[in-house]
């Protein structure tokens, strides 16, 4: 199954996931999401992307020095 | 660094703005040197140099105003300028071809039809990890802010110097490209 119109509904999946759509995108999305199965499906894999990016990296805390460092620089420098 | 009006602190102001709002975002600029460089030691060097930047210019800086786009902005200039110089980066990718991706007829290549939604959520973070690190840097560091920074199309096109329309034409391709390296990495490890 082919969606109608593919451009179209992959620009305001986009936006939907990045949270950028209209008001007017977002109603168009609702329509077009009960009807596009090929749609659906890339849009929830998008979005499980998205998410796995956002819980599962991990993120590191800057070495406890580095702050230390760049204050006393500053320090240094302004004297 | 800016076409804002001036502004004129007082050196202790500048303390405070320094203290009260760049500091607080050393975490995230950290991670994001680190994940431009992969270098620890790189990633200490270029967050430093950012924070020793935002400070000789910080009469650019209005208070109150966005300091993370603000600080993100410069760090990514200083990669640009100086670390990816002298690393062994790739130069810059081509973008000619992805203007019009969304017109193109090969929008929706194959490759991505067969990753399922639970082959992505078994995951754990180093696979995840190691298919963003593989893309070139310019798509990964739309990737990261976006996605992991959540940081608009409008702060991103502030932060790259570059249009909204290609904001998104870059995040499209970059997301295009991580779903291909999921799943070349889905099936070499059997993922179903």
């Amino acid at each position: 199954m082919q969606c109608p119109d593919k451009a179209n509904c992959f620009e305001i999946l986009e936006l939907m996931m990045d949270g950028e759509a209209t008001e007017e995108q977002k109603k168009s999305f609702e329509l077009q999401i009960q009807h596009c199965m090929p749609c659906y499906k890339k849009y929830h894999l998008d979005v499980a992307i998205k998410e796995v990016l956002q819980t599962k990296l991990n993120n590191k805390p800057a070495p406890v020095d580095l702050v230390d460092s760049i204050k006393l620089k500053i320090n240094n420098n302004t004297i | 660094m800016s076409d804002k009006v001036r502004q004129n602190y007082t050196e202790k102001q500048k303390v405070n703005v320094f203290e009260q709002e760049f500091l607080p975002h050393i975490d995230s600029m950290y991670n994001f040197a680190y994940r431009l460089t992969f270098e620890e030691d790189d990633a200490k060097d270029l967050v430093q140099e950012t924070y020793l930047k935002a400070y000789r210019f910080i009469d650019s800086f209005e208070q109150g105003t966005n300091a993370k786009a603000w600080l993100f902005r410069i760090l990514k200039n200083s990669f640009i300028n100086d670390f990816r110089k002298k690393s062994k980066q790739p130069s810059k990718v081509d973008y000619n071809e992805v203007e019009t991706y969304y017109n193109s007829e090969d929008v929706d290549p194959t490759i991505t039809t067969d990753l399922r939604v639970e082959t992505i959520q078994h995951m754990i973070g180093d696979e995840v990890s190691n298919a963003l690190n593989a893309l070139a840097v310019d798509f990964r560091t739309v990737i990261i802010l976006c996605d992991l920074e959540g940081f608009t199309y409008e702060e991103m096109a502030k932060i790259l110097d570059i249009p909204i329309g290609t904001v998104r034409s870059r995040l499209h391709r970059a997301r295009n490209l991580l779903k291909d390296k999921l799943k070349i990495y889905a099936s070499s490890m059997g993922y179903k």
